[in-house]
């Protein structure tokens, strides 16, 4: 009793010198930079291949992962959102308080005390204009 | 079920880097295979091996597309059988097929190292498969030599899921005669 895989192989058993030759002859024919060169790589691009072929496996592991990290940081965003209103929203009372003694301290001040008169220190200084000097040296 | 192709350790990254060893150990183990596949399909010795190099060159080539370095056979095969529509659309002799919808779920994924068959039933065995239209000869061929997966099979004669279980089906229904004469 046989398979058909067994029956398949050993009918065409014969073959084989023949496919052996044709073997040879398109691997010689490649590696020796004949008419179809097998592709030749450097060590970089084997090293980059590899890498592509390790995240390739583990593509679906990281997209795994990937969901997961995102689903516990949109977690941690919400909740630490929840708190910070919590906390903004109890201290603003307190707050609102605060700026409204300090508004109404500042207007106290400046009705209180009145405005002070510019000292002639303050005058800008620099050149007198040419129409002013000659108003001046006429009256004298 | 037993995945021949997928269970092995071939040297494909190594084929990758140019090793002419690599290439050469890789052909050594699906050119028999690649042989029986075409010439169970072309019956053509010198279109079979025609094939098969066209085949050979065509993976030295392409060997970048190769994605999966454990789908080599798979891909060698999907290779070849592209190599064999071509021909049968150069002889202009593709067989139409209107395909029934699987509507069923028949035993596809059976270890065809079950079918066990009777020397004196080898004959019959060859003379049935050979009746059989090419898309059923191909994927039943495919389950047989390599022992691929209904998915890989798929995958290598680009057609659906579906479409390969009914082409099982169908030709697992002509070899049933024999199949059951010999349980």
């Amino acid at each position: 009793m046989k398979t058909p895989r067994q029956i398949l192989l050993e009918r065409h058993r014969s073959a084989e010198p023949k496919l052996d030759d044709l073997r040879r002859v398109v691997v010689a024919k490649a590696t020796n930079g004949g008419e179809n060169p097998l592709p030749h790589r450097p060590e970089g691009r084997c090293v980059a291949s590899a890498f592509r072929e390790t995240l390739l496996s583990l593509r679906w592991h990281l997209a795994g992962m990937t969901a997961a990290w995102i689903a516990v940081a949109l977690f941690n965003v919400d909740h630490s959102s929840n708190s910070n209103e919590r906390a903004s929203s109890a201290s603003a009372p307190k707050q609102l308080m605060t700026s409204l003694r300090e508004n109404r301290r500042l207007l106290s001040e400046a009705m209180e005390t009145p405005m002070p008169e510019q000292s002639p220190a303050m005058r800008p200084v620099g050149p007198q204009r040419r129409s002013d000097r000659q108003s001046a040296e006429a009256t004298v | 079920m037993l995945v021949v192709a997928e269970r092995e350790q071939l040297p494909v990254q190594q084929a990758r880097a140019g090793s002419a060893e690599a290439w050469n150990a890789l052909f050594k183990r699906y050119q028999l295979p690649l042989y029986v596949y075409a010439y169970e399909l072309v019956h053509d010795e010198q279109a079979s091996l025609d094939i098969v190099q066209e085949t050979f060159i065509n993976a030295a080539r392409h060997i970048d597309n190769l994605r999966e370095a454990e789908k080599f056979g798979s891909w060698l095969f999907g290779i070849a059988h592209q190599k064999c529509v071509q021909r049968w659309r150069e002889q202009n002799r593709q067989e139409r097929l209107l395909e029934k919808s699987a509507d069923f779920a028949p035993d596809a994924e059976a270890d065809p190292a079950e079918w066990l068959i009777r020397q004196e039933d080898e004959k019959e065995f060859m003379d049935l498969l050979n009746e059989l239209p090419l898309p059923q000869r191909s994927v039943l061929l495919l389950h047989f030599v390599e022992e691929f997966s209904l998915e890989a099979i798929a995958e290598i004669t680009g057609t659906q899921l579906g479409t390969v279980k009914s082409r099982m089906h169908y030709a697992k229904k002509a070899l049933r005669t024999l199949l059951t004469k010999n349980l």
